[in-house]
């Protein structure tokens, strides 16, 4: 017969087993806020001199969180388990193979974040990310760091404000505004949506970046409709009801702008007058896409393709191609294995949103599917941090000393429940 | 049915999953019609079919006796075989070669080849037709039906060969070809009963000797054209080669002996002396029976219906670069099983053409020919220059008929635009059995030179 432990002893050990979670939980952020801060400054101008091996060892110690999280970790289900693993094994393998660390990064992320609150998770990148940009952009302006300004044709003046390219500044701007909403939910009010419109028109007015700005502008009419329609149809409790179908395509979202933008590139025609049309309105991007497709052709595992764009210099460039659409550029990049992950893991974030009925997430989600047709941030860690809420717990816990009470009495009550 | 369908009613992640895999099918199936488009760029003859029987000779004797084989009976594509043709196209360092000559010319330097493998093509070619014309010139000096006789090869001078200032050369001269060593070597032929020299100068690379060049550095008398072929006698071609330590001491230089393995042979071999010798486990090796890999490409032939289509398609596989194809729309109009070496000279001129387009392209104010002090290059930066890379960022915008000849030919000037620019060029097209093809890169009626760019 097995010796039965006191009730004393097993609480006093389960007290340390989610202590030892907690301070890895608390390490991994501190590292994660690091590398956040390394892959901003990356996309600016600011000059760093990284000490000797920075790179090399904050990725050991990244690594080494995320694998110490795995071992304390007794959170996984076989579900997850299979999920993390073929996930990880994919990514893993298309970065070998293609040589886009991004996706290596990503791996990383959703990985680390496993367990810990989605809106911590948000707090903390939405707290290094609008720092440094507000750094970046007081130091530009006070001409510490070069403040990049773009003359171009029919355009007004073009000023990156210390990032590398003016779009560059209005997508960050962009994902920090999703990131506010985010971290609100459904506290969002009528003045924070006025201040993403305020913000998007500055931002606007010294980028000239009119893809970003017509996106955060869809992205406040969605929050006004929904804050109408939250007065007009929320229980007791505050909560709302979308319509079934609304909220059933905002899902499928994810998957018909990658649909129909890799349809429209792969067979965009001059000759043709709408796709002329659409290539126009699209500055392009169907024009480069077809070429990407038509120079290096899609593939299982992806393939390096070298880009030049615009950013970084003011210097005319002689030549450019760019893929701006990450699901053109993603396809043809990362391979169609690791692609098509993605886009299920967008349709599972979606889906999962739709289900805990969390509209503001899934609005979220459904505006980052409508930028990034235009835009190729679709996961790099400096703009977008939301594919890393994969495995994160998404229903929030109270105080810390009352959610590590609470995880305590949980973790007992399934002991109980067991026996 | 009704199960499914309430499944899929209710859960949107399942229909996004059927979608992505719906996606991803289309992917594949398109992926699939490409596939089916594309052309077989490389054809084979009977002879190029022939399988490979070694990789490779570790010993030059044995690759001149390959060669004379081949010549022996009068097997082109054997001899080809024997040749460095891609070792030349993958090993010429340009750079170093226009340094040296301190001069550069479109029609007679060979073009980047080992720096750019879009001007592998035409080097490879180029190569290929020097080593056609040497094999017909040698048989030309022999009687094409007469009986060459290999009566013994040597390394010519091997005591000079093997002098450290000679090998010094020797290295600087394997630098600038890719190779890994040279030697000299001549064989002592009877041909109808007269004794005769050939040389041959071999190079030496990772898939072993290959046939270089052949000469004999004197010339017939009567003219100033070299000889392949020099009358000698048994005497005189004896003079020629260095005693048994010399060549031993030579090939020791170039790493052709290991000089450990040489001393342990000499030691053990008193021991073996007296005891009876095991025989020979391993079979010897008689190059004459043996067939190399093929050396050498010949590109098929592909048209389109209309000429701007075939036009477009041309300047489009430029800018994917897959030359294959783009030479594969020229029109060649030889076959090459009837006639190997006309093939190859239409090919060569179509190529020549070609890298022609890129020069221009890449370096607009490029001479036919030119001293590099001249244009205050070196041979790096002239090369740097060349570099075809960026032909990836060319923008077709579309062609123009210019003039409908007579002899059915087509010529239009092409726009494009690169490195800021709007460029024009021309083709010359012509309607064959496989539809429209490009017979030059240039035009009459406009002025346009072969690979012209205003």
């Amino acid at each position: 017969m097995r010796e039965k432990r006191p009730v004393k002893e097993m609480t006093k050990s389960y007290i340390q087993r989610l202590n030892a979670e907690k301070v890895l939980e608390d390490l991994y952020l501190l590292v994660m806020a690091v590398f956040v801060s390394y892959m901003f400054l990356g996309t600016t101008q600011v000059a760093v001199n990284w000490p000797d091996q920075f790179y090399n060892k904050m990725m050991t110690a990244l690594l080494g969180l995320v694998l110490a999280r795995i071992c304390f970790s007794k959170q996984y289900s076989l579900q997850e388990t299979i999920t993390a693993v073929l996930v990880s094994a994919v990514l893993y393998y298309a970065s070998k193979m293609n040589g886009y660390s991004e996706l290596y990064y990503l791996m990383i992320m959703i990985l680390g974040a496993k367990g810990i609150s989605a809106k911590k998770l948000i707090k903390v990148y939405f707290s290094v990310t609008v720092t440094l940009l507000i750094y970046t952009i007081v130091s530009s302006l006070l001409g510490y760091t070069e403040n990049l300004v773009y003359y171009q044709e029919n355009r007004r003046a073009r000023m990156a404000l210390g990032t590398v390219y003016p779009t560059d500044l209005s997508a960050h701007v962009f994902y920090s505004t999703l990131c506010y909403v985010f971290i609100r939910d459904e506290k969002i009010r009528w003045f924070d949506v006025a201040g993403i419109v305020i913000v998007a028109i500055l931002t606007f007015l010294t980028t000239d970046a009119r893809m970003n700005f017509l996106c955060t502008l869809l992205f406040a009419a969605g929050l006004i409709i929904y804050l109408f329609y939250k007065r007009k149809t929320a229980d007791e409790d505050g909560r709302v009801e979308l319509p079934g179908w609304i909220s059933y395509i905002f899902v499928l979202l994810p998957v018909l702008c990658a649909g129909v933008m890799i349809t429209l590139t792969t067979f965009y025609t001059p000759d043709f007058a709408p796709f002329r049309l659409l290539n126009r309105i699209l500055n392009n991007r169907l024009y480069y896409g077809k070429l990407g497709v038509d120079v290096y052709g899609f593939s299982r595992w992806g393939q390096y393709i070298e880009m030049m764009g615009n950013g970084g210099s003011t210097a005319k460039k002689s030549f450019y191609f760019f893929l701006d659409c990450s699901y053109v550029s993603g396809l043809l990049r990362w391979g169609g294995i690791a692609f098509a992950v993605i886009l299920i893991m967008m349709l599972m974030l979606s889906a999962k949103a739709r289900m805990e009925k969390k509209w503001v997430y899934l609005w979220i989600f459904v505006i980052i599917s409508v930028q990034c047709i235009i835009e190729h941030h679709l996961i790099e860690t400096a703009y977008n941090p939301f594919f890393w809420l994969f495995l994160a717990q998404w229903q929030e816990k109270g105080s810390r000393t009352s959610g590590l009470m609470q995880s305590i009495r949980r973790s007992s009550r399934q002991k109980w429940r067991l026996r | 049915m009704k199960k499914i369908w309430s499944v899929l009613k209710k859960s949107p992640l399942v229909v996004g999953i059927l979608c992505v895999g719906l996606l991803m099918i289309g992917i594949q199936i398109y992926n699939i019609w490409l596939g089916a488009q594309e052309i077989e760029v490389y054809i084979s003859t009977e002879y190029m079919e022939r399988e490979a029987t070694i990789s490779g000779f570790s010993d030059p004797k044995e690759t001149v006796a390959y060669v004379l084989s081949a010549y022996e009976e009068k097997d082109m594509d054997k001899m080809l075989r024997g040749c460095a043709i891609t070792e030349r196209q993958n090993g010429l360092s340009t750079a170093e070669m226009a340094e040296l000559t301190g001069t550069f010319s479109i029609a007679k330097s060979q073009p980047p080849s080992a720096n750019y493998w879009e001007y592998g093509a035409l080097s490879r070619t180029r190569c290929l037709q020097e080593y056609i014309d040497l094999y017909h010139d040698f048989l030309k000096e022999t009687g094409e039906g007469t009986d060459i006789q290999v009566m013994r090869i040597d390394y010519r001078h091997a005591d000079l060969q093997g002098q450290t200032e000679d090998i010094l050369l020797m290295k600087q001269k394997s630098e600038l070809w890719g190779a890994v060593n040279f030697a000299d070597l001549i064989a002592l032929l009877e041909i109808e009963g007269r004794t005769y020299r050939a040389e041959f100068c071999m190079s030496e690379y990772r898939n072993g000797w290959k046939l270089f060049s052949q000469h004999s550095g004197e010339s017939d008398g009567e003219s100033e054209e070299e000889r392949l072929l020099h009358e000698t006698t048994e005497m005189e071609y004896l003079s020629l080669v260095s005693s048994e330590s010399d060549e031993q001491d030579f090939l020791r230089q170039i790493g052709l002996l290991d000089v450990e393995a040489d001393e342990e042979e000499e030691t053990s071999e008193a021991d073996v002396d007296n005891s009876e010798t095991e025989p020979d486990t391993e079979e010897e090796l008689i190059p004459e029976e043996q067939m190399l890999p093929i050396n050498y490409s010949l590109f098929s032939q592909t048209g389109e219906k209309t000429p701007e289509k075939a036009v477009k398609k041309f300047y489009m596989s430029l800018k994917k670069q897959d030359v294959g194809t783009a030479v594969c729309m020229g029109k060649n109009g030889e076959d090459a099983e009837k006639d190997f070496e006309k093939f190859v000279d239409c090919q060569e001129v179509f190529l020549d053409g070609l890298v022609r387009w890129y020069y221009h392209m890449v370096y607009r104010d490029i001479e036919e020919e030119f001293s590099l002090n001249s244009v205050g290059l070196t041979g790096k930066i002239l090369v740097d220059w060349l570099s075809p890379e960026n032909i990836k960022y060319m923008e077709y915008e579309g062609c123009e008929l210019v003039s409908d000849n007579q002899d059915g030919t087509k010529e239009y000037l092409v726009y494009l635009w690169f490195n800021r620019e709007h460029v024009i060029t021309a083709c010359t097209l012509e309607e064959t059995e496989y539809g429209w093809q490009i017979v030059s890169l240039s035009s009459e009626a406009e002025g346009y030179e072969v690979g012209e760019v205003r």
